[in-house]
Order: structure tokens, then sequence, then C-alpha cells
């Protein structure tokens, strides 16, 4: 069931339930009719239902919702870390399954958590030293990746000795370190303070404009998610599924000004209404 | 100098009120010996405790050696395979219950009077708290680490290497240390059941001859033996724990 919702600067998204086929395939991400069912012991729980998502190539889309509503799960499905009880994935053409094989995801969780034995440089490059670069170089040398991250001077501190901005910042460039096609990322920035957390989206969006890179982004925080994203998808709770989307229209570059922008303010409440008044 | 004396102290203090003790109340030597005696012995029975400490030391390395191969690789076999780890969790669980003491006899009784049983004993006795602590160390891998290595598809073999490994390490090196005194216990109890060799036999010896000052000077050769092993593992662990953590393991320890 979509909302449909129409202020200022948001047009309902216009996509039919039954997507073409074809669709599926162009789409960098594209999930049809998927179920996610846990078996427990007071019976199955169905924790997302008939969830139909599409993400296009380079495009920045948020998945809001309250904590357990089945967000990161969906964001494990789309990983090829949980296969959905029923439904299509598709990820830039192939499964799921396969998509994870060719290293399509760069995924960056809440609780960065690195290897403490390794420094900071060590720990950013491990998935490059795991896929090994004999094939392909790296589109970016170890040392650009902690500059595009604004780690600079930081590259031999190990994990203790890092704040959790700093943390967030080299699992950030560990998500990036191979150049995937997508990048995931689980309330990235729910863990560390305000101020910090304006620096990373500031530094994220830099990224993103940099590496063309189509990001998936999941958050309980709708102020963020609207500064972010191109689009926002509302998820209900138990079980999850996409209750609207909603295409956000401010220009880029944006900076924290939109902050004070009434329109602004204005989508975000209405998002919000939308979290608060599902049953 | 100073450093070493702040520490040990209370030894010396100790000995002080031991030595006093013997000479104000009179307590015969066969039954407690001044710690001067106990060191006038050592330095008499130099030549002898040195070729009875060398069996003693082989016994104890060896046995140590093979609880600390043995406890990793199968800990490394079990959390490999859960086929292999249903085949030896029963056996695991029984030979914790057992007494492996109590099965010293049956080793000389097997084995003979030589080094063999010892060390199987002492490697028997020491194993068990480096398998449990490598199977803690190889599983406690945070989950979300093994999200992303198998999110860029990492190997079984990379993830081993690479994360679980290093991961166990500050886990295993407590173990190796309290391996390390129980392989100790081990061939001292081997010794003690049936031996002609070793620091247990001399003091087996010491006890029936009435010659405590021997049976002393044996216990204080292994303890200080003991002493050595336990503080270079700890030096070891320290560098260990500096770069790859501290694990927080459940200690095990049966005799």
């Amino acid at each position: 069931m979509q909302v449909k919702t129409q202020p200022l600067s948001v047009a309902a998204d216009a996509q039919p339930d039954d997507e073409v086929a074809l669709h599926h395939l162009k789409a960098a991400i594209s999930l049809r009719n998927v179920d996610v069912t846990f078996g427990g012991e007071a019976g199955p729980v169905k924790a997302v239902s008939n969830v139909n998502l599409q993400l296009r190539k380079r495009e920045f889309v948020s998945i809001v919702g309250r904590s357990g509503c089945g967000k990161s799960t969906l964001l494990r499905v789309i990983a090829g870390l949980l296969h959905p009880s029923a439904g299509d994935v598709a990820v830039m053409g192939s499964t799921a399954e396969e998509a994870r094989r060719y290293r399509s995801f760069g995924i960056v969780f809440q609780s960065n958590v690195m290897l403490p034995w390794l420094t900071a440089l060590e720990n950013a490059c491990l998935p490059l030293e795991i896929i090994g670069t004999s094939a392909i170089p790296p589109r970016f040398s170890p040392a650009t990746l902690l500059e595009m991250v604004g780690l600079k001077g930081h590259e031999s501190l190990y994990p203790r000795q890092l704040s959790g901005g700093m943390r967030q910042r080299v699992a950030l460039a560990r998500a990036l370190s191979f150049d995937p096609p997508i990048l995931l990322m689980d309330e990235p920035f729910a863990a560390v303070d305000a101020l910090t957390r304006q620096k990373l989206h500031s530094l994220l969006m830099d990224i993103c404009a940099r590496t063309q890179t189509t990001v998936l982004f999941i958050t309980h925080d709708v102020y963020e998610a609207v500064l972010l994203s191109d689009r926002v998808l509302v998820m209900s709770e138990r079980p999850g599924t996409i209750e609207a989307d909603i295409k956000v229209r401010f220009p880029r570059p944006r900076g924290p000004e939109l902050r004070s922008d009434p329109e602004y303010g204005a989508l975000c409440a209405q998002i919000m209404n939308l979290l608060m008044n599902e049953k | 100098m100073i450093a070493i004396l702040k520490k040990i102290w209370p030894v010396v203090l100790f000995c002080a009120i031991w030595e006093g003790a013997c000479v104000w109340l009179k307590i015969p030597n066969y039954i407690v010996p001044p710690p001067h005696r106990v060191l006038e012995r050592i330095v008499e029975s130099w030549s002898l405790l040195c070729s009875h400490s060398l069996v003693s030391i082989l016994e104890i390395m060896a046995g140590f050696a093979l609880a600390a191969i043995g406890g990793i690789l199968c800990a490394i076999a079990m959390v490999h395979s859960q086929r292999i780890e249903a085949v030896l969790e029963p056996f695991l669980v029984v030979s914790q219950v057992i007494p492996k003491v109590a099965l010293a006899p049956l080793f000389i009784i097997w084995f003979g009077h030589g080094i063999e049983p010892k060390i199987i004993i002492a490697a028997l006795i020491a194993f068990f708290p480096v398998l449990v602590n490598a199977v803690v160390g190889l599983r406690s891998v945070d989950a979300e680490i093994m999200e992303l290595m198998n999110s860029i598809a990492a190997s079984r073999r990379q993830i081993f290497w690479r994360v679980r490994l290093p991961n166990s390490l500050p886990y295993i090196l407590p173990a190796l240390k309290v391996a390390a005194l129980l392989s100790v216990v081990g061939a001292m109890v081997g010794e003690f059941v049936g031996s002609d060799r070793g620091l247990g036999y001399l003091m087996i010896l010491g006890d029936v001859n009435l010659d405590t000052d021997l049976l002393f000077a044996a216990l204080a050769v292994v303890t200080a033996f003991g002493l050595v092993i336990y503080s270079l593992l700890e030096m070891f662990e320290r560098r260990v724990e500096k770069r790859y953590g501290k694990g927080n393991a459940p200690q095990l320890v049966t005799v």
C-alpha cells in the first residue's frame, strides 16, 4: 500500500507495483514482493512483508523506520547475507548472491567494528587484501582512500586510539576501498555525537558526488534521511513494509544551511507524521 | 634491583619468620628445615638435583608442547566442522569430569616407569584449558566482522588466518600460562606414582628416608622452575595483549 503525498518539493513516486522485468534487471537494486520470515520458538515471525523497491544507479535512497521494523533485515537481504522467504532480489542485473561474489557491496554498520591488531590504514584496506589487487588495480591508492575520508596523517593509529567519528571514517574508507558500485549503510551515524554527525554527512555527500556510488542508507533519523537522500522510503513496523516513497528535490550540493529551509522542515514533519501515525 | 625487592619483600619477610620460628621453637630439621638449611642442601646436592631436574624439565616441556599443539589443533577442528564438534563434545565433557590425576597409575601400568607416562599425564592435565579457551577465542569473532567478510565473499581460509586466529590469541595465551603450570603438576604426579628419576622421585625419596632437607630442596627447585615458565609466558602474553587486545575467556582449570 503506497501513500500518495504531494507537498511543495515532493512528488509521489510513480512506480506501479507490477514493475516490468526489464526494469528489474536495469536497476542498481530491485526488490519484488520480498518477504522475510524468521522461524522462532513461538512460531514463524514475519519480519519483512511484500517489499517492492528500486534504486537507480547513482541514486541515494534512505529507508526510515522505527527500530525493529525490519530495515536492517532488508539490508542483509540485499547484501546476499540473508535469503528472502519469498520474492525476487536483483542487484546490477544478477542475484544478490552473485552480486556479493562479484564484490558489489561496501557495507558500513552502526558499530563499526575494526580488527584491533590492524592500524587504521590496514583496517581500511582489509577488503583489498582479501579480494587481492592482482586482477584489477584498485581505483584509489590506500593514501588517497584515507585522504578522502579526512584521515590523512592518522594512517598508523590503532582502533583504540581513534575517536568514534574517526572510526566511522575508517569504516567508510573500508567500504569504499574496493570501489564497489553499491554502498549499504546501516544506521552508520547513530552512535556519534551531533556535531561529528554533521561533519560525516558532508563528507558522505562529497564522497558520493565523487565516486558516483549508489547508496542505500538505513536510519531512524528523519532529518538525516531528508538531508542526504534523493528519495526517502518510509517503512512500517511488524511486518515491515514500505509505506511511502517520497522524492526529495533539494538541489545539490546540500549543506547544513538546508536545515533552516522551511520546505526542509515541512518535509521532515510530513515524514515524521507518517512514522508516528502508523498503528 | 629495588624494583625486584619491592615485589618480593613479603617472601623475604616470610622466610625470615620461618627461619626465626625454626630457631626459637626448636623445630627439628626432619619436620621443617629452616630456609638456610634448604639453600645449603641445594648447594650440597647440586649435581644430584641437576640431573633429576633435567628429566622433569623434559617431561614438563614435552607434556606442555603436546597439550598446547593438540589443544589448539583440536579447537580449530571443532570450530571448523560441526560434525567433528558433535563427535568430540561428549568425550570432552566426560574427560573434564574424570580426575585425570587418578589415571596416573593406569599409565604407569601401560607405559612403564620411563618418562612417557609422565609426559602423557602432564599433557592430559594441561590440554583442556588450552582447548576450551582456544574454542572460545576462535568463536568469539564479532558478528558484524563476519558479515563484513562474507559481504566481500572472503573464503573460510581467509577468515581463519586474518580474523579468527589473531582474534583467539588473547584467549589462548592465558590458557597456555595455566597449562604450563598444570603440566608441572602432571609431571610431578606421574613421578610420585612410579619412577626412578626426576624431582618428584627425589621428593618421595626424601619422604621415605625422612630426609626432609632433600624434599624441600627439590620442592624449591620445582617452584623456581614453575616461576620461570610463568614469567616468560606472562611477558609474551603482555606483548600479545598490547597488539591483539584482551580476551575474556573462561579460565578453566581441572586437575
